[in-house]
Parts: C-alpha cells; structure tokens; sequence
C-alpha cells in the first residue's frame, strides 16, 4: 500500500468510527431527554429497581394473552422476544439494541398499547421513566 | 431436424418457459411499498398481503386494532386512514391479481373471514395433516407466521410449499 493510500485509508476509519460514535452521542441524548421529560412529570427521582420489578411483575388487569412485559419479551431485558404472531422482537436493553428509545413518537406509542394490553390502563410518567431508566442501565 | 436436436430444442422450450413464466405461476402478490403499511402492520408480524381478504375483513379489522386478536395494536388517526385506504383497494374482492381472484375463491356469498387463518384459501391449503408435523419441525408458534415456513413470503412468494 502506497504511503498516500494508508493515509486514506486510515482517515476513512478514523471518520467512519468517528460517525458512529457521534451517532451513538446523539442517540444517548434523545434518550436522556426523553427520560429526563418523564423525571419531570412524575416529579420524583427515577428508579432502575422499580423499573425492573414492572417489567418483571404479573399485576394483571391487562388482556389475558399478555400478563407481563415478558410474555412477549423474554425473561429479561437482554433476552430476544417474540410477538404473540411469531416475529423476533430485538432486546429492550439498550447495550444490546442502542436504537431503543431514541424516538419519541414510537417511545409513546409502544407504552400506549403495552400498557393496556399488560395492566389494561395507561401507564403512569413515573413508571414509564422507571421503565426506561431500568433498560438504559442494561 | 433430427430427432435429437428436436428433443433438445423442445426441452430447451420448456425449460425457456418454465424459468420464465416460473415466478408468474407461483402465487405472488405484488409487493408492499406503501412506507406507512410496511411498518405500521410489519411491526409484530410480517405485512399480510391485502389481497388475502375481502374488504369488509380488512374493514373489521382495522376498525378495531384496539382488540386485535387479543392485543392493543391502535394506530394514530392519520397512519390508519392510510392503511383502510390501502386494504380496502387491494381486497380480494376488489383488486384485480392473481393473487386476490384465488383468495376470493371459495368465499360463500356474503362470507368476511375474521382472519387470514379463518380464510377458504387458508384453510384449504394447510389442512393436510403434514402440517401439524411441519408446524412442529419449523417451531411455528403462531399460524401468522407465514415466514416460519415460506422463507420468501414478505416479497409476496408462497409458491415454495
């Protein structure tokens, strides 16, 4: 390889990473803004714990096919999921799937229809910033 | 001509036409494009083909996706008019294709399926007991999987059974 070529070369990683990292940098702060907007409507400090126990718990209330988030998402954060027609869903951890959260409209959409289909009511800003602080953390 | 080289051309004929009109006689759809109906339906399972149903069945459906077969899949007014608009013009007993004239086939007069799976077509085509045994080999825990066996089934290709 020519001393010009190497350098190409080598820049072209070094700008192709670069893209990466800054793309992940802007999807860490869509999500934190997302999380901190839901911090501010519940009004009292988020917690990973508590998001975990939700997406564990089998509170019922919800249609009989989904008792828990984990019916369809597997046992834990990192497991790779199934919707009731089959298809793989992706882990909701965000170090094992970084574009989890990253959209607002989808952020609200999802917690929607999940949580009337898994409690059979809206789901509170607390347990929604609980819910996304838990699956940042994993 | 000889008789070789006329078996030989024949075959070359046949073979021509078999490669050329093969994807024709399979039971294609033609292939979603609508950016609105790919996600929005992609989402939990693959996009059904809209040709798989009559109008009024897409009507029932997607009039009331807070119930969707046991789960909440609403969608956002705007989206949703959308996708009625779509179905309802590519139903079985509206669109035109191939695909749709055999899904219509076999509806009794007035009949609107309540799924895909409840459809004649459906019906008849995976009622042989193989079935149960592929449904098991492929780990097919759903009959809307359609991917589970038809590998080709989002490109609308289910002639592969």
């Amino acid at each position: 390889m020519k001393p010009h070529n190497k350098t190409i070369a080598i820049a072209s990683i070094v700008i192709l990473f670069g893209g990466i990292s800054s793309s992940m940098v802007a999807a860490n702060s869509t999500r934190n803004a997302i999380i901190k907007d839901f911090a501010s409507q519940a009004g009292v400090p988020l917690s990973a714990d508590r998001g975990k126990a939700l997406f564990e718990s089998r509170a019922g209330g919800g249609k009989p096919d989904t008792p828990s988030c984990t019916t369809c998402h597997g046992a834990s954060a990192m497991s790779t999921g199934k919707t009731r027609a089959g298809k793989q869903i992706e882990p909701m951890a965000v170090s094992k799937t970084p574009v989890r959260f990253t959209e607002l409209k989808k952020v609200k959409k999802w917690f929607r229809r999940n949580c009337k289909s898994v409690l059979g009511r809206e789901c509170t800003p607390q347990e929604k910033g609980d819910f996304l602080t838990f699956m940042s953390s994993q | 001509m000889t008789k070789s080289t006329l078996l030989i051309t024949a075959s070359a004929v046949i073979l021509a036409t078999a490669t050329a009109y093969g994807p024709a006689m399979a039971e294609s759809f033609p292939p979603i494009k609508n950016s609105t109906v790919k996600t929005e339906c992609g989402e939990c399972h693959m996009a059904f083909f809209a040709e798989m149903l009559p109008r009024q069945s897409w009507l029932n459906i997607l009039n009331d996706l807070s119930n969707h077969f046991g789960e909440d899949a609403s969608i956002a007014p705007d989206p949703l008019k959308e996708i009625i608009a779509f179905h309802t013009s590519r139903a079985s007993d509206v669109s035109k294709t191939r695909g749709a004239r055999k899904w219509r086939k076999g509806l009794k007069k007035g009949q609107v399926p309540e799924r895909i799976t409840t459809a004649p077509r459906f019906i008849r085509k995976h009622k042989d007991k193989d079935f149960k045994w592929m449904w098991k080999k492929y780990k097919v825990t759903s009959k809307a999987d359609c991917v589970a066996c038809h590998k080709m089934a989002n490109k609308g290709l289910f002639d592969d059974d």
